[in-house]
């Protein structure tokens, strides 16, 4: 019984004692290296719902559902290519959280940006986009458990928020390893460089979901229920 | 043949059998650590010389293994990154003894600018190393390494990229169909456009639920789960492998252990220091372009070896 509870917490565990040891080493090594720390607490975070993923016994059926929705937010980037940094990309991402909760979104976001760099090229970006993604996943995931969040109104506004919380977690990977020093100067500029983009991708989200959140959260759930696919209470 | 060369539908892995390179037929364990080291050393090293032969190795790497097209792709795309780090350092940062000038009260150093520019410098070596990672380090052996560690990830993450090419070609069908209906992305408004993209997507999800759950029916019926998995292909750790990790690791670890020394890092602040190398900083930089060329020097051993037994025979 011991052993169980150890496995099912497993990930937070050593999660929290990875970050710990970052943060401290931070205060030993007087603030140098801290590219190397922060680093290791981004993968830090991601660890207990991958851990999760692990231990959970999910059906084949399960897996390939995930696999479909992760593959058609990937897939979505190539025939919105004509029209620049508009994708729906979030906005899939989101839908799925919204209806299966947050553990099945990060999966979701984080597997959505591997395979899409696979395709697209990798590059130092990959853990970022990755972290970026899966958190999106998470926080949809977690307001879906309240009725509030079927207004489309609270959506738009969550959409729109996350087009530049991406942005600007995206401006952080080269902004903390190769300018120094860091200082709110830096963030601002970095941030400042990117609005346009940014703001094209708030804007996109809003769209998407202000248009079809309706019909996309149908289609999901549907499924979900026709299959009685990833019901909470029976994984746990 | 010549239809699969026109068009490209042949499966990647029957290319992959057939490797260009003598390291892509290494062990993806000492592959990843080559590129984690070269990395590593453009990150720790921070001074013009060692980030001069840097990245003309890198370059060469990517020539001999002919990505030119997707190198100079790749430096194009990453101008406006180095661009922003090239300015902002010394805009930012007014440390430093030797003062150019003073804009608008902002204090332009030497010390800054010559940062900025080995940061640039640093920045475009990452780019032109995964350049080469993204040629020589396939989808499966990036699966291979992490199917040990995680296994239903590594499914999940596999399933999802053989879906990719077959969605796409699903899409593509689905468009076609659909375009008799009046559905398109070719005209009217940007809004027009993105809205018959979005019924497109739908059209895609639902059909791809139906076939997707029929096949994991099948694998449930063919016994995924019952057992431990085996793997496709197999990566064998032989002798060459053993002896290149080994010399990599050795390698590496003496050159991280000059740098903790100060060994091969130019002193930018508060003073610029000289450019010029110590003997030990020689020998670091030796050792840091063999490392390098790791790839390039297999290639060339490989060749002289060719030669030489030809000569024999």
């Amino acid at each position: 019984m011991k052993l169980k509870s150890i496995q099912a917490h497993g990930g937070l565990i050593l999660a929290i004692i990875i970050m710990v040891v970052a943060l401290a080493s931070i205060l030993v090594f007087k603030g140098d290296h801290y590219l190397a720390f922060s680093f290791a607490c981004l993968i830090a975070s991601m660890l207990p719902f991958y851990w999760d993923f692990e231990v959970n016994q999910l059906r084949a059926r399960e897996i390939v559902f995930l696999a479909v929705l992760a593959t058609v937010a990937a897939v979505a980037r190539v025939p919105f290519a004509p029209l620049p940094s508009v994708q729906p990309t979030s906005f899939i991402i989101i839908v799925s959280a919204l209806a299966l909760g947050k553990d099945s979104g990060f999966i979701i976001g984080s597997t959505a940006a591997i395979v899409s760099n696979l395709f697209l090229g990798q590059g130092p970006w990959t853990p970022w986009q990755m972290f970026c993604w899966g958190m999106m996943g998470v926080t949809a995931g977690i307001i879906g458990k309240y009725k509030w969040s079927q207004n489309v109104k609270v959506l738009c506004v969550f959409g729109f928020a996350w087009g530049f919380i991406f942005g600007w977690i995206m401006d952080l990977w080269y902004a903390l390893a190769y300018v120094q020093p860091l200082n709110m100067k830096t963030f601002i500029a970095a941030f400042v460089a990117s609005a346009y983009f940014d703001l094209a991708h708030a804007l996109s989200n809003v769209f998407f979901i202000a248009l079809f959140y309706k019909s996309w959260y149908r289609i999901i759930m549907r499924f979900k229920q026709k299959y009685g696919l990833l019901d909470e209470a029976e994984i746990k | 043949m010549d239809v699969h060369r026109k068009y490209g539908t042949r499966p990647q892995r029957s290319n992959g059998l057939k490797s260009r390179l003598v390291f892509e037929q290494l062990n993806p364990w000492v592959m990843f650590t080559y590129y984690i080291l070269t990395i590593a050393f453009s990150m720790t090293f921070i001074h013009p010389i060692f980030l001069g032969c840097e990245l003309l190795i890198v370059i060469l790497l990517n020539v001999v293994s002919k990505n030119g097209k997707q190198l100079v792709a790749v430096l194009q795309g990453s101008l406006f990154m180095m661009a922003f780090i090239m300015i902002m350092n010394p805009i930012i940062n007014n440390h430093g003894t030797h003062i150019i000038m003073t804009i608008g009260g902002t204090i332009i150093t030497v010390e800054a600018v010559v940062y900025g520019a080995l940061m640039a410098l640093s920045l475009a070596i990452v780019m032109v190393v995964f350049v080469s990672y993204n040629k020589s380090f396939t989808s499966q052996k990036f699966m291979y390494l992490f199917s040990r560690i995680s296994p239903r990830l590594t499914l999940l993450t596999l399933i999802t990229i053989r879906f990719v090419p077959l969605f796409i070609q699903r899409f593509k069908n689905i468009v076609t169909i659909q375009a008799t209906r009046g559905i398109q992305m070719t005209s009217g408004s940007v809004k027009h456009r993105a809205k018959s993209g979005m019924r497109l997507l739908e059209v895609l999800l639902v059909n791809s639920f139906y076939n997707a759950l029929q096949t994991a029916d099948s694998m449930t019926a063919r016994g995924y789960a019952s057992g431990k998995r085996t793997s496709y292909e197999r990566y064998r750790f032989t002798l060459r492998d053993f002896v290149s990790l080994g010399l990599l690791l050795v390698g590496s670890g003496i050159c991280f252990y000059s740098a903790t020394k100060g060994v091969g890092r130019l002193a930018i602040y508060p003073t610029l220091g000289k450019v010029g190398l110590s003997a030990s900083g020689i020998g670091v930089l030796g050792l840091v372009i063999l490392i390098y060329s790791f790839p390039i020097i297999l290639e060339a051993w490989e060749w002289v070896w060719w030669k030489l037994s030809k000569l024999k025979g």
